[in-house]
């Protein structure tokens, strides 16, 4: 018999911690941005605590307790996530990879619009969102804002299908072999399989909730 | 990321302003997004019915996904490879101005906020007893 219970502190710091691994997997190494971010020192002193503080706080900001909210106020809510970009990395005034963008006011448009509406809202935040949500928890909050089609899509073989290869195509971009790229797929696959399967065996006589 | 801590560029007064102003922006959306979803019923009424940890298996299929299409878009041609990558800026592009829009929208549409109370995921119901 399986019972509901409250999760203990520690187990409430793994679950973060896992959470700031997905968003960092999802945002960083498909990206191709720093696919090797779980063997280098700066992954954990700056960029998975970089993505670990966004995604607690803003997934904080969304979920309080006994507060409702619509996907679009999430949606509004993980446009802040990109806005890292600006006074952390400079991204958004000077694209290293685009040095004569199109401006305005000294910001690049289009990056801008890459970055803040679509890659780091939808892969550093919902992404790693719902699939913490799904694979960690025992609720639907997060999912069950979407649109009932929307539901049963995202929960097809189709979506993760067309997620990989999507993320496929953008680490492409950035890396030059066919090996390179499976290894780096493997490296980060393997130890995000376990961390996850880790926290589904600790968790496996309890029903969590998002809140 | 590691490699885009720019130190040496320094964006002008100009380039700052704006950046206030995106946030400004988001900052004032987030708000009226957050009273109009006050009529909304609270989250303690739906969320009494949890459903469990559902489709495991799509991490699987995600990461098979990854491993096959990784390997097969980089032994592509160089001209096949630069179209996708083209494509996928273009997805990006068009789905986060699409989302924003679409967003946007909603908050300023009179009426209420559509809520989708449908159930989750039945036939992947996880079974705890």
């Amino acid at each position: 018999m399986i019972t509901a219970k409250l999760p203990s502190v520690f187990q409430k710091i793994l679950f973060w911690l896992r959470l700031g691994f997905l968003s960092t997997f999802f945002a960083e190494v498909l990206s191709g941005s720093a696919p090797y971010f779980l063997l280098e020192g700066f992954g954990y002193v700056g960029i998975i605590p970089i993505y670990l503080l966004h995604t607690l706080v803003l997934a904080g900001l969304a979920l309080r307790k006994g507060q409702p909210f619509s996907l679009r106020t999430l949606y509004f809510i993980s446009l802040l996530f990109g806005m890292y970009e600006a006074y952390i990395t400079k991204v958004l005034w000077f694209p290293p990879w685009q040095p004569d963008a199109f401006r305005i006011a000294g910001v690049a448009v289009f990056e801008t619009i890459l970055l803040v509406l679509f890659w780091h809202a939808i892969f550093s935040f919902l992404i790693p969102l719902i699939t913490a949500e799904q694979w960690m928890t025992s609720s639907n909050r997060v999912l069950r804002l979407f649109p009932f089609k929307w539901q049963r899509r995202l929960q097809s073989p189709i979506a993760p299908i067309l997620l990989g290869v999507f993320g496929s195509i953008m680490l492409g971009s950035d890396i030059d072999s066919s090996l390179t790229a499976l290894q780096i797929v493997l490296l980060n696959c393997t130890v995000m399989s376990v961390i996850l399967l880790y926290w589904r065996w600790m968790t496996r006589k309890m029903v969590f909730a998002f809140k | 990321m590691g490699m885009l801590l720019q130190t040496s560029n320094k964006p002008g007064a100009t380039g700052h302003l704006a950046v206030l102003v995106i946030y400004a922006g988001i900052g004032f959306l987030i708000w009226r997004s957050h009273e109009k979803d006050k009529q909304l019923p609270r989250p303690e009424e739906m969320d009494n019915n949890p459903v469990g940890r559902i489709k495991f298996h799509q991490w699987w299929i995600f990461c098979a996904a990854l491993c096959i299409s990784s390997v097969l878009v980089n032994s592509m041609p160089p001209t096949i490879e630069f179209f996708l990558a083209t494509g996928a800026m273009l997805v990006m592009v068009l789905g986060g101005t699409a989302a924003f829009v679409v967003s946007t929208v909603d908050l300023f549409r009179k009426g209420k906020t559509t809520q989708h109370t449908a159930e989750v995921g039945i036939e992947g119901k996880y079974d705890y007893d």
